[in-house]
């Protein structure tokens, strides 16, 4: 904890002192808020045409229709976004060659993996609950279900541990930023699209990739679903992740 | 002689794990054996990769070679261990439905259902793949999985498994097929209504009963030939009735656990006594009768609920089968019926009499037309073989094919088609004649402890914004917030510019 620390606060204060912090949160809060603007416009016209059809309106409210698409978006604007916090990660050590005095410092290389990723996770976070002012919005002029607000922030915090995670170890391989951040999207891209294999695979097969697509238990939770299943399987992903980072790291170290 | 056996340890949690992922996918009805394989395969994984682990550490500190290949081993073997947490964690979970249409909660029916059921149940659901229906029948499935871990499921496309399909007889999509061991119930619909419907028919304690009436020239049940019916009798097995012969000259009235009597094309005479059994069997039995223009047409017994046949043919020129002549009309749309509500396949029936409820009278029953041909067709009293429609003899169409009487003060109920051809073993699996037979049985065998479950749903909730309102929200949060942070970042990369 005592190498930890120092290393995780040195992390933080590059992410605040450095432009690319505002420049993925400008991004990002424009774009969500773009789609933001335009559901609520679209629910309240949508209400007035369906209120008028005469039919009965069912399972129709802002939470279903307006906040949970807008938890798939945020997931998959952040395919796009995540190597800018991850890419310098290491890359940046190696390039600099500030990596071999990492390494022969007293510093662990779990102090060393766990500090970055867990300042990128913030930083992720950060970026992420600054939305929430969405919810804010629709209550005040309509109403939410929190219970599934929650489970849908949980849901993108928790895919974003794992894109943070695929991230730090596409770092670690390479000192070129641009290759880490191409290789992050790529892995991305096939976790994230896995699971639609659905009607050109077997049945099993199907339910292997639907098992091990990222999108798949993220929407269960943006769903409204807690289910410990996903949470398990996108926290195991996160660590698994890491603790591949940490023996590249470790094998680095020896190759030299 | 120590790292041997850590290697044994290693090999023996890895060996462990893999039969533990198979039997995962391939039986993952045994919840128990797959946890306690998981668990040892973990325990052994786990003593393998910590006490490796702590050797490898101590080793690399001396040299590297090998240590490629030892953390790829240790990543394997890290890999194993989530995996196998993983699979527990499969089968020991907890989940809570916090959304806002509580649509992954099913009804407590269902539950209570569920919860009850003590042997293996496999659920078979054939769709047309597409990504929200696949989500959404998995996520139901998942909920009775849930419930009762001896229940498993598959999700299929029915074009890519004809032989599965064809196991089942499965024709089109959204069809659940319930299975128990070699019996099988296959149910029109993958909603949570039919398929609890289906875990109720295929648990069921007592097997329902359904006589066929014999000694009086009716199809039999056993003959496979042309004119028998063996296969609609084999398809009524398999959703599992109890098939019997019924010769009811041998006995002094139906049968108790009778649930249904069919009488299918009888060519000779039913005697009084038997007609009188049937007779006080009707007032609050089931009856299915299926009778033919040149066999024993049971008009004595039809009377006496209101009902009679037309003579003649019904014939349609436009609607029949390819290759035969007018007199073999097909039926493509349905009256909304309890029977055949969602029913939309097409149906044959060769050689068939229009029934007719006699005006004025039958007071004391409901009748429900069930199929009726065609408004092109009539019914037709001269020539067969080239009928021309006569405006003064003939019966203008649509005709009643079927017909549904429902006693009104009592449990009776009975169905009658002016032909029994249509479920003989040549005419029973074209398109849907079996499905419409079996929907007819399944509901006059009287489902009356089915449940009806209605899906989750929540009301509206309405958000309406005006365009002032809307203006505001875009000018604070959509240009204002990301203008904000984009301001400070270039205020940084200034200040950094300067250092």
């Amino acid at each position: 904890m005592k190498q930890f620390w120092p290393l995780f606060k040195k992390e933080l204060r590059t992410y605040f002192t450095s432009p690319i912090f505002y420049i993925v949160g400008a991004v990002f809060l424009a774009l969500t808020g773009y789609f933001f603007i335009n559901s609520i416009i679209n629910y309240s016209r949508m209400g007035i045409q369906l209120s008028g059809s005469g039919n009965p309106i069912e399972n129709f409210n802002p939470t279903t229709v307006v906040m949970k698409p807008l938890f798939n978006t945020m997931g998959t604007i952040f395919i796009l976004l995540t190597p800018l916090i991850t890419m310098r990660l290491m890359a940046e050590e190696k390039k600099a060659r500030t990596m071999e005095l990492l390494m022969t410092s007293p510093v662990s290389i779990t102090a060393i993996v766990a500090a970055k990723y867990l300042a990128a996770w913030i930083i992720y976070s950060i970026v992420i609950l600054s939305t929430l002012y969405m919810p804010f919005v629709i209550n005040y002029y309509s109403s939410v279900v929190w219970t599934q607000i929650f489970t849908g922030y949980l849901g993108v915090l928790l895919l974003g541990a794992s894109m943070m995670a695929v991230g730090l170890f596409c770092s670690s391989l390479t000192d070129k930023q641009i290759i880490a951040a191409v290789l992050t999207i790529g892995i991305l891209v096939i976790f994230w699209f896995i699971g639609g294999v659905l009607g050109s695979a077997s049945e099993e097969l199907t339910r292997i990739m639907r098992g091990l697509s990222l999108f798949a238990h993220f929407d269960a939770l943006t769903d409204g679903l807690f289910d410990l299943r996903d949470i398990v399987y996108l926290l195991s992903f996160s660590i698994v992740a890491l603790f591949i980072t940490h023996r590249v790291i470790d094998m680095s170290r020896w190759k030299g | 002689m120590r790292g041997t056996i850590q290697k044994l340890i290693g090999l023996i949690g890895t060996v462990s794990a893999l039969i533990a992922i198979g039997l995962g996918l391939y039986a993952p009805a045994k919840s128990v054996l797959i946890g306690l394989l998981s668990a040892f395969a973990l325990l052994c994984l786990g003593l393998f990769f910590f006490s490796y682990f702590k050797a490898l550490r101590e080793f690399s500190r001396k040299r590297s070679t090998q240590l490629g290949l030892n953390s790829l081993l240790m990543v394997i073997s890290f890999v194993f261990i989530v995996i196998m947490i993983n699979l527990i964690v499969s089968l020991y979970y907890f989940r809570y439905d916090l959304s806002a249409t509580r649509s992954f909660t099913l009804s407590p029916q269902t539950e209570n259902i569920v919860k009850k059921l003590d042997r293996e149940l496999r659920i078979l659901a054939f769709i047309q793949i597409a990504d929200r229906p696949y989500k959404n029948l998995a996520a139901l499935l998942e909920g009775y999985r849930y419930i009762n871990h001896k229940i498993t499921y598959s999700i299929y496309d029915l074009d890519s498994v004809p032989a599965i399909a064809q196991r089942y007889d499965v024709q089109k999509y959204n069809t659940t097929v319930i299975t128990d061991g070699d019996r099988y119930v296959r149910l029109d619909g993958v909603d949570e209504e039919t398929i609890t419907n289906g875990i109720i028919r295929i648990t069921r304690k007592e097997t329902r009963k359904i006589y066929f009436l014999q000694g009086h020239g009716e199809h039999s049940i056993k003959d496979d030939k042309r004119r028998g019916i063996k296969k609609a009798v084999e398809s009524l097995r398999a959703m599992g009735y109890e098939v019997q012969a019924l010769n009811l000259a041998a006995v002094e009235k139906v049968p108790e656990d009778a649930s249904l009597v069919v009488i299918a094309g009888p060519r000779i005479a039913i005697n009084n006594g038997e007609m009188e059994r049937l007779r006080r069997y009707a007032k609050n039995g089931r009856i299915l009768l299926l009778l033919d223009s040149d066999g024993n047409r049971m008009e004595d017994f039809l009377m006496g609920f209101a009902l009679a046949f037309y003579n003649g043919l019904i014939v349609d020129p436009e609607n029949n089968l390819a290759g035969a002549d007018p007199t073999v009309p097909v039926v493509t749309e349905y009256p909304p019926t309890p029977i055949t509500e969602h029913f939309t396949l097409t149906t044959v029936y060769p050689t068939v009499m229009a029934i007719v409820k006699n005006a004025g009278l039958g007071m004391w029953y409901e009748y429900i037309p069930l199929v009726r041909s065609s408004e092109k067709s009539w019914v037709e009293t001269d020539s067969l073989s080239m009928p021309v429609f006569n405006k003064d003899r003939d019966r203008k169409g649509p005709q009643n094919i079927a017909m549904l009487v429902r006693v009104r003060e009592g449990a009776g109920r009975f169905v009658v088609f002016g032909d029994s051809d249509f479920i003989t073993n040549e005419y029973i699996d074209i398109s849907g004649n079996g499905n419409l037979f079996r929907n007819v049985v399944s509901y006059l065998v009287g489902e009356a402890d089915l449940v009806n479950t209605e899906p989750q749903r929540t009301d509206y909730v309405p958000l309406y914004i005006t365009d002032t309102q809307a203006k505001q929200i875009m000018y604070l949060f959509v240009v204002g917030l990301p203008l904000v942070i984009g301001l400070l970042g270039i205020v940084v990369w200034l200040r950094r510019r300067r250092l």
